[in-house]
């Protein structure tokens, strides 16, 4: 992965949790702010994918995110929360015939 | 005998409740078992089936999926299997081409429902799904049917 520098402002408030969370972990600054910025944008990335209607595995082809991470991230924010009634009512008749079948 | 072919959705929540064991009881394709064994380092005991080339209705769904999604979806259709999946999408592709499809909860309960898994350690599998599974309300709709048909 090619790496770019980038220079951001950030209010007090910002930097002062940034230090926080560095010292707890034994990091610099600038890496506990790389770690969250690419947590976020893989986060909007993944669920922007998904909510466009592509499968996981196509999510994960096109962000360049890890599989077990979308599953997570979908996990996570609950894009995939919302029952679709037709798809449960077509897996309820395939666990009906199933239970049916010895 | 009914043959499942199940999507690395399944593979991985299995893996991650400890439940590998349930792997036997399931097949899949090669692309699966690669990704697998990438994204948790491990061989996964698990029976591979030949991909097939089964024709797909030709339906919008189809561009939403990757080509292993298909490849998947074809191999179930040839096989008359049932495809074991996570994904909405994989599961909406399904349904318009008419292959039989559960997710991982559900498995759990057909599994319970046939005797190949009872019904403690089925709950307990759920339980502990529950806390990885992207899809709450699934797996709590599984221990409810659960419980009723107990």
């Amino acid at each position: 992965m090619k790496n770019v520098l980038v220079n951001v402002t950030v209010p007090v408030e910002v930097a002062e949790y940034l230090d926080e969370k560095a010292e707890e972990l034994y990091i610099t600054r600038a890496t506990i702010a790389r770690k969250f910025l690419i947590e976020h944008i893989e986060e909007v990335k993944v669920t922007e994918a998904r909510e466009k209607g592509f499968s996981i595995r196509k999510v994960a082809d096109m962000t360049r995110v890890r599989y077990d991470k979308v599953l997570e991230i979908l996990r996570r924010t609950g894009v995939d929360a919302k029952e679709e009634k037709e798809l449960e009512d077509y897996m309820d008749k395939t666990v009906e015939k199933l239970k049916k079948r010895k | 005998m009914q043959i499942y072919i199940t999507n690395t959705t399944v593979v991985v929540y299995l893996i991650d409740v400890c439940e590998e064991d349930i792997l036997n009881h399931l097949n899949t394709i090669e692309p699966v078992i690669e990704e697998v064994r990438h994204l948790r380092k491990k061989q996964v005991e698990i029976r591979t089936i030949k991909m097939q080339k089964s024709d797909l209705i030709e339906h919008r769904v189809l561009r939403y999926l990757s080509d292993t999604d298909i490849a998947l979806l074809r191999t179930a259709k040839s096989n008359d299997a049932v495809l074991i999946t996570d994904d909405k999408k994989l599961i909406e592709a399904a349904k318009v081409n008419n292959v039989r499809v559960i997710d991982t909860p559900r498995l759990i309960t057909v599994f319970a429902f046939n005797g190949v898994l009872d019904y403690e350690k089925a709950l307990e599998i759920l339980n502990d799904l529950s806390n990885v599974y992207n899809r709450k309300y699934a797996v709590e709709k599984a221990v409810r049917n659960l419980k009723e048909w107990r």
